[in-house]
């Protein structure tokens, strides 16, 4: 009798502690985070600095690669258009720059910390400044988004005693440096060939066309530029994955979101106008 | 059995206690200057207003990729990736910083190779680099950061634009 | 009341006592590794998340996180053992005390799997005696097989025996399904050990003349010193295998096989006997205890010692992220095996702990955990001789961590008792009462980059 008690104080004990009972199924890395680790999607100001220096050494890397534009005027107006998306963006801590570059490459590049730089060919390609914005947006996700902080997992340095007095126990030395100079190399690497992982490129394409949204800019501006990049077999950057899956997802998300019916602003007009009148990019 | 009995009841009120404490209220902050806050979760659908960065709220559920919360005694939406858990950080740039981390001479040219850079376990193909060297042009990189934009020049151009 | 003839064997089988044994051969959980299962009495098996998580169970660090982990440990480590009553009345006590790095690892993804390398050090001890006792009898035999005795003596013995194991190697664990992962390490296993024994014993009274022409001014009281070495370098392979299973979401069950195997060993041995009694005979019928040699030469061996097969089963619970509870259950197998002509037997043996951690928040955690450490020697009985010591043990271990971000510092110790039966004397069956004890502090220190 003793002992059926007690079984029946053990069954209680399970069946009425509702965080035993799996709900939907979790990751493991999810419920094996302890405390200490378990906010780690939080960023503090020391991130982002480490995230500053180093999307500064890959913009210069890149900016020793490519030539700027020397028109000031389309520099100043992707520049407009790029703040006008940032506005609406959410990490106001960053101040975003957006480059053109001379490029036969049809194609864009973000760096952590928000360089975000467009070809002089990719914006031939365009009809009208949603698609710029498209773009533009889809860029700026990247760094809203995170993706190459999180895939390179960069922190920044703490500098209180406990983690030099960690550091000393453990035998860290320069081989953070040396880490920091090897990540900068993979990173470079990783805009220019590897490519973002294809989630990441398809949660920017759906962050892009809500930023777009939110900022006035018709989001169909992306939905266009893609299909019609897609059509375009060569000479487009390796870094983009297959358009059709891509499309069709984005599509899916703009549906889901309701926001494929909207007709907000194509600035077609100020789009020419600004790409004749200034542009060596002429339209083609 | 009897000490047993206590000791089972004293370590699950003790567990509830503890699980129950895990579990806690959290405030949300908006992070972009101003966001808008919409009747329902989709940005076709009416604003009900706007908050500024940094606005403090507790949200009362979650539709898909939309916060819910109440606005001036309504519910309202705001978008999942305009809100954190954090308060938005001050404005930060890092302009001919001195704070980028010292790196030596020959961690510098260990970049400058194609090595596997095995400190972040990232798999990496032996392949030609693209091109024209591994040079860095900071020079070019303070002239990015030179050119600013007014926000009157900023304003002035999106009170232009707006059109099909 | 000991006859004359076993007082004799106990002056030189002493002297060769346990040169290659101390608790390190006895017992399975001699210092405690790694960063939070040194806290958490060992109970590791279902948790293995972090570098620790290579020595206890590799398949629990294919759920890692973060890029790159690295953690160190630093063990400061005090043991005392008491024989009770060994000669004269007199109690026997060996100290060890060590200072050491013991574990230290570090994780590394790539593509699906997470690689690793660690070293850890799961016994290190050098242990001293240095005592001296007074007998009033003493008994040696002579060159024609009887008895004489040299009354009053003092000995004194000096022991000193150093024991290290290492472990180093790489360890590779793979995820399979969203519920189960394995993982391998493969450890290089080196262990030296080194000891010897100093044992002197001086007449009081006993007057040796000595030469063919004596000369009664040289007077010299009869004594005898016996000097025995041992030394062993040993390589050999490490392999440990494990899994780790999901079956429902919270609750983990680990299990982790590993065994010890002999590549290569070098065995360096000598013992000497001296003494100025040109009547001292050193009887080869005397059961010596450990080695059975009397030469001045020195020898050497391949012999290779065995290890158990050890199997660990765990089970882990996590409620949230502030609370951990784990046990583990654990078999180290019988065997047996000769060395340098002694037959060594080892009984099977299981060994438990229990764990937890708490995070008092995110900045601060205990760890707390108790464990056992069984000997894996037969029960010392009455009527036997030259049994090994038999202590079971029993232990509790507890830390506080404090995190940053990125970093983790930990220190706290662990406390292990136990008390038993040994027979000391070779060729005697009396039991002397034994006990033993053993105090570690830890600081260890992790991050991630």
């Amino acid at each position: 009798m003793k002992s059926l008690s007690l079984l029946f104080m053990i069954a209680l004990l399970f069946a009425f502690q509702p965080s035993v009972l799996p709900a939907a199924e979790s990751k493991a890395e999810d419920w094996r985070s302890r405390a200490s680790v378990v906010d780690r999607d939080t960023y503090s100001e020391s991130d982002t600095d480490e995230e500053l220096n180093f999307g500064r050494e890959i913009a210069a890397r890149l900016l020793g690669q490519f030539k700027i534009s020397s028109n000031e005027k389309l520099q100043k107006y992707v520049n407009l258009v790029g703040k006008t998306l940032t506005q609406n963006c959410s990490r106001p801590e960053l101040d975003f720059h957006f480059v053109v570059i001379e490029s036969s490459e049809i194609n864009a590049y973000s760096t952590p910390g928000g360089y975000v730089f467009v070809t002089t060919a990719v914006l031939t390609k365009m009809e009208n400044e949603a698609e710029l914005a498209g773009v533009l947006a889809h860029e700026i996700a990247h760094v809203t988004d995170r993706h190459i902080v999180k895939e390179l997992s960069l922190k920044g340095a703490e500098k209180s005693a406990v983690s030099s007095i960690a550091a000393l126990i453990g035998g860290a030395s320069e081989s953070v440096g040396i880490a920091f100079s090897q990540t900068v190399d993979k990173a470079v690497d990783l805009i220019l060939r590897d490519g973002y992982k294809k989630e990441d490129e398809m949660q920017a394409d759906a962050s892009a066309v809500m930023l777009c949204a939110f900022s006035g800019y018709d989001p169909s501006g992306l939905v266009t530029f893609l299909d019609k990049i897609g059509k375009i077999k060569s000479g487009v950057g390796k870094t983009y994955p297959v358009y059709d899956v891509r499309l069709a997802t984005l599509q899916r998300a703009m549906s889901d979101e309701g926001i494929v019916e909207m007709k907000l602003a194509l600035n077609s007009e100020r789009f020419t106008r600004i790409m004749k009148i200034e542009g060596k990019a002429k339209p083609n | 059995m009897k000490n047993g009995h206590v000791l089972l009841i004293a370590f699950y009120m003790f567990y509830l206690l503890i699980t129950a404490t895990a579990f806690s209220e959290e405030s949300l902050y908006v992070q972009p200057f101003r966001a808008r806050v919409f009747a329902k979760p989709s940005v076709a659908s009416e604003v009900l207003g706007s908050v500024d960065s940094g606005f403090q709220f507790v949200s009362i559920g979650k539709e898909k990729n939309w916060i819910k919360l109440l606005f001036k005694g309504k519910a309202g939406y705001l978008p999942a990736v305009q809100v954190a858990k954090t308060p938005p950080l001050g404005k930060n740039t890092v302009q001919g910083s001195d704070s980028a981390p010292k790196l030596s001479v020959r961690s510098r040219a260990s970049s400058s190779s194609a090595v596997v850079a095995g400190m972040k376990g990232l798999t990496y193909e032996d392949r030609a680099r693209v091109s024209k060297g591994e040079r860095s042009d900071y020079d070019a990189l303070d002239k990015v950061d030179a050119l600013k934009i007014s926000s009157d020049e900023l304003k002035s151009f999106q009170l232009e634009g707006g059109k099909r | 009341m000991m006859s004359k003839k076993l007082q004799v064997a106990v002056m030189l089988t002493l002297s060769m006592f346990a040169a290659t044994s101390g608790a390190d051969e006895f017992h399975y959980n001699n210092i405690l590794v790694g960063d939070r299962a040194s806290g958490m009495g060992g109970a590791y098996t279902a948790v293995s998340d972090d570098p620790g998580g290579m020595y206890y169970n590799p398949a629990g660090i294919a759920y890692s996180t973060g890029k790159s982990l690295s953690a160190s440990v630093n063990a400061y480590s005090v043991s005392n053992r008491t024989y009770k009553g060994v000669i004269n009345g007199q109690d026997w006590t060996r100290t060890s005390s060590t200072l050491l790095p013991n574990f230290f690892g570090i994780i590394q993804p790539v593509g699906k799997f997470k690689l690793g390398f660690s070293y850890a050090v799961p016994d290190s001890n050098q242990e001293n005696q240095d005592q001296s006792f007074r007998s009033p009898n003493f008994y040696v035999y002579d060159q024609l097989g009887g008895i004489k005795n040299w009354g009053s003596v003092t000995q004194v013995i000096n022991f000193n025996n150093k024991n290290d194991t290492n472990l180093f190697g790489p360890s590779a664990a793979v995820q399979l399904s969203d519920t189960f992962s394995i993982g391998a390490t493969l450890y290089v296993h080196k262990r030296d050990t080194h000891a010897i024994l100093n044992n002197t014993a001086q007449s009081d009274n006993q007057v040796i003349q000595v030469g063919a022409n004596p000369d009664p001014s040289k007077d010299e009281y009869a004594n005898v010193l016996i000097n025995s070495y041992l030394e062993t370098d040993e390589w050999g392979l490490k392999p440990i295998v494990g899994a780790m299973w999901t079956p429902v979401d919270k609750v983990s069950l680990g299990l982790a096989v590993s065994k010890t195997i002999v590549l290569k060993s070098d065995v360096l041995s000598q013992a000497t006997v001296t003494t100025n009694d040109p009547d001292f005979a050193v009887n080869s019928n005397i059961r010596l205890h450990e080695l059975n040699r009397s030469n001045d030469s020195l020898n050497s061996s391949s012999d290779k010692r065995k290890y158990p097969y050890q199997v660990t089963l765990g089970a882990a619970f996590f409620p949230n992220s502030s609370l951990l509870l784990s046990g583990d259950l654990s078999y180290s197998s019988g065997f047996e095996y000769q060395f340098l002509g002694i037959k060594n037997k080892r009984e099977a043996v299981i060994n438990g702990a229990l764990g937890a951690e708490y995070y008092i928040n995110k900045s601060w955690a205990v760890r707390g955990g108790f464990f056992t450490d069984f000997a894996n020697t037969p029960e010392v009985v009455q009527g036997g001789t030259d049994q090994k010591e038999h202590i079971d043990m029993f232990g509790g271990s507890m830390t506080v961590s404090h995190f940053t971000k990125n970093t983790s510092i930990s220190c706290g110790g662990s406390y292990k008792y136990g008390s038993g039966k040994s027979q000391v004397q070779g060729g005697n069956n009396a039991i002397q009462d034994a006990s033993s004890d053993n105090w570690t502090i830890f600081v260890s220190s992790s991050y991630s980059y």
